[in-house]
């Protein structure tokens, strides 16, 4: 009896130390709602034979529970991406009763959704545990819609979910940290019931080119040599590979691209940390030099800075190729204002099923487009 | 949780050598793409002394 009090309170001391709130040992024996699939560190993890290893998802992981701490409840560009996102269900006839959410911005989605889509049962599905919690207890508090949330602690490789039970997979600005997209993908479609939707939003393209310049010729300028500061990211004319070889039919791609404001490069990796897209690349070297930062710093404001002294940021994510302006204003008094444009690549699929359209077999045509234009005139 | 009003150092150092950061900044600038290794070492160093400044200042 006695060992077992002691191995609770050495338990509960060494959560205290590592997180900044405190965290009562009773969540792990808690509600119906709650459920944990978490997998054994460093066995099945990371330790796949034939995967390539770009990210730390480990180190992923710490920084999301960092980002659940620091991440602002109202980000604009967040909800931006999250509001375009679940837009899209509307545009389908079709209801979803079952839905999962997959890492990402997940509190933004479930902000946005508003009963898009007829979504009753929906599960939220996040490596970070911390992000979850925020979840949960922000929904608690602006709990104005009856849809049944559960919440479970999983890695977007290893999908913990059923085959075929799912209507709807959304995922949010959370895909582009997997080290194996396709075959997270592959997971998603195989989640999914047969005429399943998958939304995904993924940061893409030239997103964050201008840090990526700015790190790079800073670094070569002080150091005389670089490491990677910025991840691979997917171009848009993968993404559409991407779906099809994941096995969706009715593939859609689109791209929109977001430039954002803000007062000075510091701004911006205050936003990236808030918003855990933080570097984690295997390859990265953990030492930033103070002199390198400082020197990134500059060069970003005099190389990328606006008429009125912004900077800007690309975050690509294109939807009909326009620029959407999220001006973001921080504490501070604007003496440089950066902004930057990023792009995000929204991809649609659906799960095949015989009540969807397809494309006919070649040499099936009954109607040539000569008899098209002689209908409709020429030049019309 | 970080303080909100807490400034970082580098911030603070941004906004007292606003004007060696531009130079530096404005030489790097010109000379993209053949970045070679301490080419703006002059702007650089008038950079970092305004930065030991500022941090002495305050420390």
């Amino acid at each position: 009896m006695r060992r077992f009090l002691f191995s609770q309170t050495s338990c509960s001391l060494l959560r205290r130390q590592r997180r900044p709130k405190d965290i009562p040992h009773r969540w792990f024996i808690s509600s119906t709602s709650f459920s944990t699939a978490e997998y054994e560190d460093g066995d099945a993890f990371q330790n796949s034979p034939s995967k390539v290893k770009i990210f730390d998802r480990h180190l992923k992981r710490t920084q999301r529970d960092r980002a659940a701490w620091l991440l602002r409840p109202n980000d604009s560009f967040v909800h931006a991406v999250a509001e375009n996102l679940v837009d899209r269900l509307e545009d389908c006839k079709k209801t979803f009763p079952t839905a999962l959410c997959l890492g990402g911005s997940l509190q933004a989605v479930r902000q946005m959704l508003r009963g898009r889509g007829a979504i009753q049962k929906f599960i939220m599905m996040d490596t970070s545990y911390d992000m979850l919690k925020l979840c949960k207890s922000s929904q608690r508090d602006s709990d104005n819609e009856n849809i049944e949330t559960s919440y479970v602690v999983g890695d977007e490789e290893f999908l913990a979910i059923k085959e075929s039970s799912v209507d709807l997979v959304i995922s949010c600005l959370g895909l582009h940290w997997t080290n194996d997209l396709p075959g997270a993908m592959i997971q998603c479609k195989l989640a999914l019931k047969p005429d399943g939707l998958f939304l995904a939003a993924i940061l893409g393209g030239e997103t964050l080119k201008e840090l990526r310049i700015a790190c790079t010729v800073a670094q070569m300028e002080r150091e005389g040599g670089i490491s990677p500061r910025v991840s691979p990211l997917a171009q848009v004319r993968d993404a559409g590979n991407l779906l099809t070889r994941a096995g969706f039919a009715l593939p859609g791609v689109d791209v929109d691209e977001y430039v954002v404001r803000y007062n000075s490069a510091l701004d911006l990796i205050e936003h990236l940390r808030a918003m855990g897209e933080t570097n984690a690349l295997l390859q990265r070297t953990n030492i930033l030099k103070r002199e390198t930062a400082l020197a990134t710093a500059a060069i970003y404001d005099s190389m990328f800075a606006a008429e009125d002294g912004t900077i800007p940021a690309t975050f690509q994510s294109t939807l009909k190729e326009g620029e959407i302006f999220c001006a973001l204003f921080w504490h501070f008094p604007p003496h440089f204002i950066s902004f930057f444009k990023s792009k995000v690549i929204y991809m649609t699929g659906w799960r095949e099923h015989p009540s969807q359209q397809k494309s006919k077999r070649r040499g099936s045509a009954t109607i040539s487009f000569k008899d098209i234009q002689k209908q409709f005139g020429n030049g019309s | 949780m970080k303080e909100k009003k807490t400034i970082s150092p580098l911030r603070r150092i941004l906004v007292n050598c606003t004007a060696q950061a531009n130079e530096y900044g404005a030489c790097v600038a010109a000379k993209v793409p053949e970045v070679e290794r301490d080419m703006c070492l002059k702007e650089f160093l008038a950079l970092k002394t305004c930065m030991q400044n500022t941090l002495r200042g305050k420390v």
